[in-house]
Parts: C-alpha cells; structure tokens; sequence
C-alpha cells in the first residue's frame, strides 16, 4: 500500500488504542455490578444514571478504542477517547477535592488500579496525547483502515 | 459519475467494516462472559457460618474482608436486619480477604479457627467491633489481639494453636476467594440477595429497603467508596 509508513503518530495510536480497549473489555467481562458502585463511589451520579453509564461507558471505551487502534474513523473515535478523559480528569479531580474516601480509581476492572492523584497525572498525559494526534492526523492515519480507504477512492 | 459510484461503494465498504468490528467486539464480550460463567462451580453451604431459618424467603451470601471498614458497616447493618425480620432472612458469610491488607488473611483464618469450636458469630462480632483497634497494628500484635478476642469468646487456645497452622485451612479460605473471583467480586463486602449481586454497602442498603419496603435513610459519613477493591 502506499503511504504506508509507520511513524512514532502511528504507535502512540496503537498504544492508546490498545490501552482503552483493554481498559473497556476488563469492566465488561466483568459483572457491571462492581463498575456501577465504583461509578457511585465517586458521588456524582445518582444510582439509576450510575448504572446507565456503567452499562454504556465501558462500551464507548472500547469501541473507540478499538477504532482508534485500526485507524477507523479517527477523527471522531480520537475525540470521543480525548472527550472521555477530559470527563475522568474532572471527575476523579472533584473527588480529590471532596476527600471522597477512594483508595483506588477502579480504572481497570481487576488488573489494576492506581491511586487518584495517579490517575489525574495519567489522564493529563492522554489527553495531551490525543490531542498531538489529532493535530497531525496524516500522520496518525498511516497504516490504518481510514488511511487504505482514503488511498482507495484517489485511484 | 464513475469516480462517485465507487466513492459511494467505499463508502459502504467502510460501513461494513465498521458494523463488522462492532459486532465481533460485542460477540467477544459476550463470549467471555458466557465462559466465566460457565466457570462457576456450584457453592458448598458451610452452616458454621450461616445464621437465621433455613426457610427464609431471602437468601443473602456476604464475601467480606475483616479489615474492611465497610464490611464491619455491612455486618451491623445485616444484623440489625436479621434482628428485626428472623424468620424471613437467612446468612451465610464467606471470606475474601483482600491480598493487599495486612491482617485479612490472619483474622479469616482465626475466624475460620472460630467456626471450627462453633463459636464463630461470637468471634467475628468482637472481631468487627474492634476492627479500628487492630486494623492498624503490626502483624505480631494484631496476632496477639486476635488471641485476646479469641479467648474472650471462650475458644479453646491448644485447638486455635493447631488451626492456625493447619494448611488445609488456610488452603479452604484461598479457595473461598478463589470461588468468589469467578463470581466476579472485586470489592469487598459483595452480598448475593437470592443471587442478585450487590457490592457496597450503602447498595444493600438500598436493595434491603427495597425488599423490606423501608424508607432509605441517608446516613452520614456514607459517602464515596464503601470497601475495598482491586486486588
């Protein structure tokens, strides 16, 4: 394919793609019981929308993720993933804030958790991330499915 | 017209891909849910930590961590239930001592030790009660007052001795864990209400207001995250 051409835009895509769809497939094989009450651990939703978004959220990450990942859609699936961590950041920063009683973010179902200060440091850096590659998208898009699809409708 | 007829056919191309990736994503989400499931051995009963009838329409199986602040919570709470409704609750407790905290192991191995000489209510009441005192102790003093508790209730201290050595005890209350990391538990305290999962306590408060048909109250201080998580 032409203009294949893998660069540091396209690993830090692969990265950060994997990285939410690992962190979206933990919470799903799960019992969404326990990322319900982590979501009400945070105080900000009530428990009826806690466990809409608990149904939903892990579904965003992983698709975007996923998209992100194959380079499909990237402009939109970057942007819901930079949108996502925009929320965390604010989220987990009120509850810091509060003095919330949260050992752990609950980030990544059973594999791991960090601690919320942790969290906002890893959430700045995302996002920062994300917004690079959107800024150079071109490059971002080399060797992805939007990038064959693009090549395929200039021949 | 050439150029925008195949424009249109990458078009649909595209789209399929991308319902092709959403559905495989949802097929392998389903599909390992469906083979944890199956994972799932039937639970053996151990009437040594079960309290209230038998024939109780409300079945509730706690998995707790002693160490765990909110697993004390939960225990009251539940107590004060089985007081108020005794023939329409039935208990059982299981272990699941978080690997992060210091004692959990140690005090569901005394309370196992508890169960053994038949006194194991008796032993986690105390134990629970006087979490705060020993939660922050080092390993050899919290040890000692585990000893102290356990002589309060009665236990027979050679019969303790020999328990808390005994591997095959300790090996059951692992595989107690072990069975309720197939559940799906990842916080403690977990409750199973006639199977339903509910994790945290101020969810089993809610859910026994519901079945009770009481009012919620709003507690102080039951804010944020109730229990322990993430191994």
């Amino acid at each position: 394919m032409r203009g294949i051409r893998m660069n540091k835009f396209v690993v830090i895509r692969i990265i950060i793609g994997s990285f939410f769809v690992f962190s979206g497939f933990e919470k799903l094989v799960m019992p969404i019981e326990n990322f319900q009450a982590i979501m009400e651990s945070y105080d900000v939703l009530n428990h009826e929308l806690a466990g809409i978004a608990a149904f939903i959220m892990p579904w965003v990450e992983l698709l975007a993720g996923l998209f992100v990942f194959l380079g499909l859609w990237l402009k939109v699936s970057l942007g819901v993933l930079g949108g996502m961590t925009i929320m965390f950041f604010g989220v987990v920063a009120q509850a810091i804030i509060r003095n919330l009683p949260i050992d752990e973010c609950g980030c990544f179902g059973e594999a791991f958790s960090l601690p919320l200060p942790a969290v906002l440091v890893m959430d700045s850096i995302l996002c920062a991330l994300i917004v690079i590659l959107m800024k150079s998208l071109t490059k971002t898009s080399a060797l992805s499915i939007d990038c064959y699809f693009l090549e395929k409708s200039q021949t | 017209m050439k150029k925008k007829l195949t424009n249109e056919n990458i078009g649909k191309s595209k789209l399929f891909i991308t319902a092709a990736v959403i559905f495989l994503c949802i097929g392998a989400v389903y599909w390992v849910k469906s083979a944890n499931r199956s994972n799932q051995k039937p639970k053996k009963v151990r009437l040594s930590r079960t309290i209230g009838d038998p024939n109780a329409d409300i079945r509730i199986v706690e998995h707790l961590d002693f160490q765990c602040s909110a697993c004390a919570k939960g225990y009251f709470l539940l107590k004060r239930y089985l007081e108020k409704y005794p023939s329409r609750i039935q208990l059982e407790l299981k272990y699941f001592p978080w690997t992060k905290q210091r004692h959990a192991f140690e005090s569901a191995l005394f309370a196992e030790c508890s169960a053994r000489q038949g006194k194991f209510w008796e032993f986690s009441k105390l134990l629970l009660r006087k979490q705060k005192l020993w939660r922050k102790l080092s390993v050899d003093d919290a040890q000692l007052m585990f000893r102290e508790i356990a002589h309060e209730v009665g236990l027979d201290e050679f019969d303790l001795a020999d328990c808390t050595m005994d591997e095959l005890i300790k090996q059951s209350i692992l595989s107690e864990r072990k069975e309720g990391k197939l559940l799906g538990i990842k916080q403690t305290p977990t409750y199973f209400i006639n199977g339903k999962m509910v994790v945290g306590v101020k969810n089993l408060q809610r859910e026994l207001a519901t079945i009770f048909g009481e009012k919620l109250e709003k507690q102080e201080g039951q804010r944020g995250h109730e229990g322990h998580s993430h191994e």
